[in-house]
């Protein structure tokens, strides 16, 4: 095969593969991008002020333990099973009759909260975006999917760099106002400045399910689907099958521990190990003992791409003593820590995730940029792929590119005012935010099927601008707050998601507008 | 912030300094060409920049976090060179056009 013919073959793939997959590409890549801030969106859904979680000192660690305790202890008889982590604030017990029951607390005074873990509306928050990011929210065929997608993508930058073939000469043009020609600048503009940043996303979000992808060590070890989990269950994840082979000898794995025992356990593991206490696992082990776990994390180094370092205390013997474990993990499971703060920039701070936020936008351009390139350069130059049905079929490529352009914003934006909007005594209000998203997603395909396109666009892209430019009043009329307020109580986080949704409206403002001068 | 500051200029002049070193954007950024020495010596200081650029990150965050961050804000950085080369020709196509009415 000649290089010539070799490019038209990858010319041919990286359209056509860009075209199918970049529909759901589109969409990864607006989750992901808004995923970056999962917990600064939760934290404004909440819609009341709230204090960031910050780690607390170790003094400070004991005496939230030791109110959730008492507080235990007040609310009657209760089986000692029991889970509690900070700085959440959140203490977990089975109840008598087996059932579950978990308890929020306010880290300053003690007292239960009742409205979950943080002041304010029950909400899905930004654990919407990050499930629809890597699941779109089908479990693991959703996984899957978004797997093969991701791998397509690599196919399709990889292939987009063969076929390119003045990446250098055109690597600062950007021809505005030249219809087809603008669209390939755009494309090419958004593609090749940030490849590194669009090449190591594409290739950590495959690592981070690499046993989903490459199942075939742990079947081999383990058995075929389900055997890791077989073996896995009854035993705590907080300890490995090596570190119970290597115990001591006469030194029980676990120990039966009473509730009333924790609290000095926790004060000792403090002492020892100067660290706050961040979770705490009371739990039966095989042979129905209590084992207890005290988990603690040193400090996190912004330099490094690994997580803090943890230190754990098993109680074990009769009566109970700590055994104290620096965990150091394996290569393995550092490459795995390294990619995945590579992926969700768990690393440099706001700096890394205001990068990625950006890259991610960037990531977005590059797709819709792509697709709308498809669109623009077959009306001019049919290959009448399709046969009679070729038109038809455009039209429907051309109403997808709609939805899934112009309507993932929408949606997205609707997802905001349904949190504000949607009654907060509603059951299952979580739910229903995410059903809002996915009902406006799905009235904007059929919005785009039933107009011609150079309506659809304006029109979805001036509601996107509407919604985002009017979050920060609805914000204000439903919760009473406002960027101004925010940013006199330094709530930056509340303070940046109000001016970035602004912005953005901004733009999809100009977007209608431009779009809407458009010629049929 | 002060390092990431720091790689963004850096990295910005240094695009800037590799865009005009092309006659393209030569004529984009200041309406005319420069002479092939003047343009090679663009290029070579563009490229020093650019060697310079991962500087403070790697300074600021070490190299391993530094590496993603410098190459993020390099990526970000041409994307605004590209932005200013469209506003700079955009600005001297219209001080051209009403030069020529004027005239």
């Amino acid at each position: 095969m000649s290089g010539g013919s070799v490019r038209q073959a990858l010319s041919s793939l990286h359209v056509w593969g860009g075209l199918v997959f970049g529909w759901l590409l589109m969409v990864i890549f607006v989750a992901g991008t808004i995923s970056v801030f999962a917990g600064t969106v939760t934290e404004w859904m909440t819609g009341a002020p709230v204090k960031a979680e910050r780690a607390l000192t170790p003094e400070e660690s004991l005496r939230a333990l030791d109110h959730a305790i008492a507080r235990m202890d007040q609310t009657g008889p209760i089986a000692p099973e029991f889970n509690f982590y900070l700085p959440i604030g959140y203490a977990g017990w089975k109840a008598k009759g087996g059932e579950w029951k978990e308890v929020y607390y306010d880290l300053a005074t003690g007292k239960p909260r009742s409205d979950g873990p943080a002041t304010g509306r029950t909400t899905a928050g930004g654990g919407h975006f990050v499930a629809l990011h890597f699941s779109l929210h089908a479990g693991m065929a959703g996984i899957l999917l978004v797997g093969f997608v991701t791998l397509m993508m690599l196919v399709a930058l990889v292939s987009g760099v063969i076929i390119h073939k003045r990446i250098f000469k055109d690597f600062f043009t950007l021809r505005l106002g030249k219809g087809q020609r603008s669209w390939l600048d755009g494309h090419n503009v958004a593609s090749v400045l940030t490849l590194p940043f669009q090449l190591m996303i594409a290739y950590t979000g495959l690592t981070i399910f690499f046993t989903v992808w490459m199942p075939a060590s742990i079947w081999y070890h383990y058995g075929m689907p389900g055997g890791l989990e077989a073996e896995l269950e009854g035993k705590s994840p907080f300890v490995s099958a090596s570190q119970s082979e290597n115990q001591p000898p006469g030194e029980p794995a676990g120990a039966a521990v009473p509730l009333a025992a924790v609290m000095p356990l926790a004060r000792e593991a403090v002492s020892q190990s100067g660290l706050a206490v961040e979770q705490i696992v009371l739990t039966p082990d095989a042979a129905g003992k209590l084992r207890l776990w005290i988990i603690m994390h040193g400090d996190h180094d912004h330099a490094t791409l690994l997580p803090a370092p943890e230190t754990v205390f098993q109680g074990v013997g009769s009566p109970v003593r700590l055994r104290r474990e620096d965990r150091t993990p394996g290569t393995a499971t550092k490459t795995a820590d390294v990619m995945y703060s590579l992926h969700a920039a768990h690393f440099g701070g706001a700096a890394a995730q205001w990068l990625w936020f950006l890259s991610g936008i960037a990531g977005c351009a590059m797709i819709a940029t792509g697709l709308v390139l498809f669109t623009v350069k077959r009306k001019q130059r049919s290959g009448h792929e399709f046969g009679v049905a070729t038109s038809r079929v455009y039209r429907v490529i051309e109403a997808l590119n709609v939805a899934t352009i112009a309507g993932t914003m929408l949606a997205s934006a609707a997802y905001f005012w349904g949190n504000r909007l949607l009654p907060l005594t509603m059951a299952n209000r979580a739910n229903a935010e995410v059903i809002c998203f996915l009902l406006v997603w799905a009235l904007t395909l059929i919005h785009a099927l039933l107009r011609p396109p150079r309506r659809a666009w304006p029109e979805q892209f001036g509601l996107a601008a509407i919604l985002c430019l009017g979050l920060p009043l609805l914000n204000l009329a439903t919760v009473g707050d406002w960027f101004g307020a925010y940013a006199r109580r330094g709530e930056w986080g509340n303070f940046g998601l109000e001016t970035v949704a602004f912005a953005i409206g901004l733009c999809f403002a100009f977007l209608a507008g431009r779009t809407g001068r458009m010629r049929a | 912030m002060t390092a990431l500051a720091m790689t963004a200029l850096v990295s910005l002049a240094a695009w800037s300094l590799l865009a005009l070193a092309m006659q393209r954007h030569q004529r984009d950024l200041i309406g005319r060409t420069f002479a092939a020495g003047q343009a090679r010596r663009l290029r070579m200081a563009g490229a020093m920049l650019l060697a310079v650029s991962p500087g403070p990150t790697f300074w600021h965050w070490g190299v391993a976090s530094g590496l993603p961050i410098w190459l993020a804000t390099l990526s970000l950085a041409a994307v605004a060179a590209v932005m200013i080369i469209i506003v700079r020709a955009r600005a001297l196509q219209r001080a051209s056009g009403d030069q020529q009415k004027g005239g």
